[in-house]
């Protein structure tokens, strides 16, 4: 239904969403790392990204700022996914813009669920 | 300190009683003596006198008698009266009175001498008159004067009524004074030098001096009816000095009377002697008196010497001073027993005093030791928190000498923010129920050091309960905050240690619920995908199960459950072991670069681990080209296993080897505490482990172990 970027370092996880993501009729793509990211975002039209937060050099917070401070993703859906659950990096991530917050471990229906709506 | 000798004894004052007392007896008996003896004296004399007066008197009767009748023989006294008392007065005085009467006079002494003679009469032929050898006009002191003739005199005189008829020349002799008597009274009449006359008063004798009918003094003898017949003494002081005593008696056969002289000395001579002799023996009676009185009481006062003796010892302490028991039972004999009771108990009781005295110099010991020689800090302080004593643990907690310390307070020496919480309790009001205990502070010691001590302060009190001191107990307590800081560190670090590794279990947990989920769905996907998913479900599976082992590892190298053997091993040996439990991946290669002979001490297992552990981290972060050297020197065996990868940042390479730190420049599924165990396994063999960048590019990890001492020193 939309076209769905994953952004993890994780490949295991990232295959594991994605995954996910087709069988719940999503297109996925997929970046390791914040640069790779934004390389995507630059050269296609996404509909919602899984963003997590923790990324090797840049970090999956530089990236939500970048991201939303580009006018051509003003549409584009931001969820971030962390195993951090405080309610002081959901508030920040709220900050700087993200639609919504996905806690390591999720099931995957919370997965569908969550990009689901966030497509809505 | 009062004198114990008395000046004056009782010795002394019952000497100089006594002899006080006999003074007085003798002076009183003196006076009566003297009384008694003038008395008796003046008896003896009256009586002598009076006897001599009358033998007197009787003489100069006689005498005159004789004198008279001489006279008549002579043819010179035809008519001269008979010597009849009752009317011889008046025919003697008109005898006298006849113009050519003439009368003889005799003057006699005691014994009957005739001292002279005067005759009266007319004197036609004044060679006939018989001459005087001396004439001495004597003016008495009473006034009186009698002419005496005799050079014996003064021993006796008579005085003697004369008349001369006018005209007559009495001779040289010319008795101014006369006495008559009349029947019991005296009446007498003179005859001046002028050949005046008069006539005295009949009461008494008048003995009137005159000169030229003037008269010049005069003096009144009383003359009583029984005085007639005894002598009359008057005391009379001559001219010349000496004292005489006159007494008059009348005369017997012829009217007149007799006045008797006698000097006072002769009279009291013997009273005088009498009276020399009296003092002479009071004097010897006072000073034997006071003798006897004194030896007795020096004997009776004997014993209290020795007594007073004892008292002073025992009141100098010496406890065993006894009185001598006497044997007689008098009252100074009573008071030694007395005293010896006294003393008996006296000694006793010091005794049981000493014997107190020394438990509580002991206890007091006892607690002074237990006080210097406690192993916490004590100190006695006053009530406003001024140090009074300490011993010498707070003195060596505090590092300051004890001079330094007493007078101030724990405020002194308080860390800057602890001030203020020490201090006595409830500041500086000693009225506050009780003590503080538990203070936790910190106290700067004399060389800046810090210390963390606990206090503990009571109030000590005396017997009625008031508050006198306070009492505290300083315990350091800086080694128990060291350990209960470490404690706290350990714990946040155990704590930080379980949310990393629960954190860092999330992500391989994820992928593994994630996977197992999609397998649900395995009827709709496809064959590779089904592969993919339990491809991707056993490696997380494992990823997360390495994750729980290297924890588990970790644990159990930290509490020391892994044993470590050091045993010399040859290092080719070890590291072609661990290469082979870590095999290079195709496109690494792996360069061993060591002395074959080369022997390291250390435990087999562990280096493997570690050298494996290393390699796998070089084969994930590092670079292509990986090489394995050792060397030795000075017994220190090194190992060094390097890549030629981007090596590893500053910052992240300052925390290398914490668990859980895989450093943000890095990616990779390792579980982060690959490093973290190499360094305590090295550490469980006594070795090192550091990180260091390879130049150009590129890390290195150097181990350094001891080496085998049998290869030498210069290995």
């Amino acid at each position: 239904m939309g076209k769905v970027l994953v952004v993890d370092d994780e490949s295991d996880l990232s295959l594991m969403v994605r995954m996910a993501l087709r069988m719940a009729g999503h297109e996925s793509l997929e970046a390791t790392s914040g640069e790779e990211a934004l390389e995507v975002l630059a050269g296609q039209a996404i509909d919602a990204m899984l963003l997590d937060l923790h990324l090797p050099r840049m970090d999956g917070w530089e990236v939500l700022q970048r991201v939303r401070a580009d006018p051509a993703c003003r549409e584009l859906k931001i969820i971030v996914m962390s195993a951090h659950s405080s309610p002081g990096t959901k508030e920040r991530a709220a900050h700087l813009g993200s639609d919504a917050y996905l806690t390591k471990p999720f099931a995957l229906e919370e997965l569908t669920n969550i990009v689901a709506s966030a497509l809505a | 300190m009062t004198r114990l000798t008395p000046r004056v004894g009782v010795t002394g004052r019952f000497a100089i009683a006594a002899a006080l007392g006999a003074l007085t007896v003798g002076l009183l008996a003196m006076f009566a003596v003297d009384r008694y003896a003038t008395a008796a004296l003046r008896a003896r004399v009256e009586a002598s006198d009076r006897d001599l007066a009358e033998r007197i008197a009787v003489g100069f009767d006689d005498q005159i008698l004789r004198g008279i009748a001489a006279l008549k023989r002579e043819g010179q006294a035809e008519d001269l009266l008979t010597l009849d008392r009752a009317r011889a007065t008046p025919a003697l005085a008109a005898a006298l009175r006849a113009p050519s009467d003439y009368a003889v006079l005799t003057l006699h002494d005691r014994m009957g001498r005739a001292i002279a003679s005067a005759a009266a009469g007319s004197l036609a032929d004044p060679s006939r008159l018989p001459t005087r050898r001396d004439v001495v006009d004597r003016v008495r002191a009473d006034g009186s004067a009698i002419s005496v003739a005799s050079g014996r005199v003064p021993t006796m005189e008579i005085a003697v009524a004369v008349e001369s008829p006018p005209g007559t020349v009495v001779g040289v002799l010319i008795a101014e004074m006369s006495l008559e008597v009349v029947g019991n009274t005296i009446a007498s009449f003179r005859v001046g030098r002028d050949g005046s006359a008069s006539l005295l008063d009949q009461q008494g004798a008048t003995l009137v001096h005159r000169d030229r009918g003037r008269v010049v003094r005069s003096h009144h003898v009383e003359i009583t009816p029984s005085v007639a017949s005894s002598a009359a003494f008057t005391r009379i002081d001559r001219q010349d000095g000496q004292e005489f005593i006159v007494s008059v008696a009348p005369t017997k056969v012829f009217p007149g009377a007799v006045a008797l002289e006698r000097s006072i000395a002769d009279a009291t001579g013997p009273v005088s002697g009498g009276r020399r002799n009296l003092t002479l023996i009071v004097l010897i009676s006072v000073a034997a008196t006071a003798v006897a009185i004194s030896m007795a009481a020096r004997r009776v006062l004997a014993p209290l010497k020795p007594l007073a003796a004892a008292v002073a010892d025992l009141g100098s302490g010496d406890a065993s001073a006894r009185a001598p028991e006497p044997k007689r039972g008098d009252e100074i004999g009573l008071l030694s027993v007395q005293f010896n009771r006294m003393a008996n108990a006296l000694e006793e009781r010091m005794t049981d005093l000493r014997g107190t005295n020394h438990r509580l110099a002991d206890a007091q010991q006892r607690l002074d030791d237990a006080f210097t020689n406690a192993p916490i800090g004590m100190a006695m302080l006053s009530l406003d928190g001024r140090l009074q004593r300490v011993n010498q643990a707070l003195l060596d907690l505090l590092g300051y000498a004890e001079d330094a310390v007493l007078g101030g307070t724990f405020e002194d020496v308080a860390h800057p923010s602890d001030v203020g919480r020490g201090g006595p309790p409830g500041g500086a009001d000693p009225g506050d129920a009780g003590s503080v205990s538990g203070i936790e502070m910190r106290l700067l010691r004399a060389d800046e050091a810090t210390v963390w001590v606990v206090m503990n302060i009571s109030i000590v009190s005396d017997a009625e309960g008031a508050p006198v001191q306070l009492f505290a107990q300083i315990q350091d307590i800086t080694d128990r905050k060291a350990i209960e800081e470490e404690l706290r560190r350990v714990d946040r670090a155990k704590s930080e240690f379980v949310a990393n590794a629960a954190h860092e279990l999330r992500t391989p947990l994820t992928a593994v619920s994630g996977f197992a989920e999609l397998l649900n769905h395995r009827d709709t996907m496809s064959a590779e995908d089904v592969a993919a998913v339990c491809a991707g479900l056993q490696r997380q599976g494992t990823r997360a199960r390495i994750l729980v082992e290297r924890m588990l590892d970790l644990l159990r190298i930290e509490s020391g459950t892994i044993a470590t053997t050091l045993q010399p091993l040859p290092v080719d040996a070890v590291v072609r072991s661990a290469l082979a439990l870590a095999p290079a991946p195709d496109d690494r290669t792996v360069e061993i670069a060591l002395d074959p002979d080369l022997v390291v001490v250390a435990d087999d297992v562990a280096l493997e681990q570690v050298v494996s552990n290393l390699l796998t981290n070089a084969y994930r972060y590092g670079g292509r080209a990986i090489a394995i050297r050792g060397s030795q020197s000075n017994g220190l065996v090194r190992i060094m296993i390097e890549d030629d990868g981007p090596g590893v940042s500053p910052t992240t390479a300052a925390h290398l080897f914490e668990p859980f730190n895989r450093g943000r420049d890095v990616m990779g599924p390792g579980s982060g505490l690959g490093l973290a165990i190499v360094r305590k396994l090295m550490a469980s063999m006594e070795g090192t482990i550091r990180y260091e960048a390879r130049e150009p590019n590129g890390a290195r990890f150097v181990l350094d172990l001891r080496g085998h001492r049998g290869q030498g020193p210069r290995g």
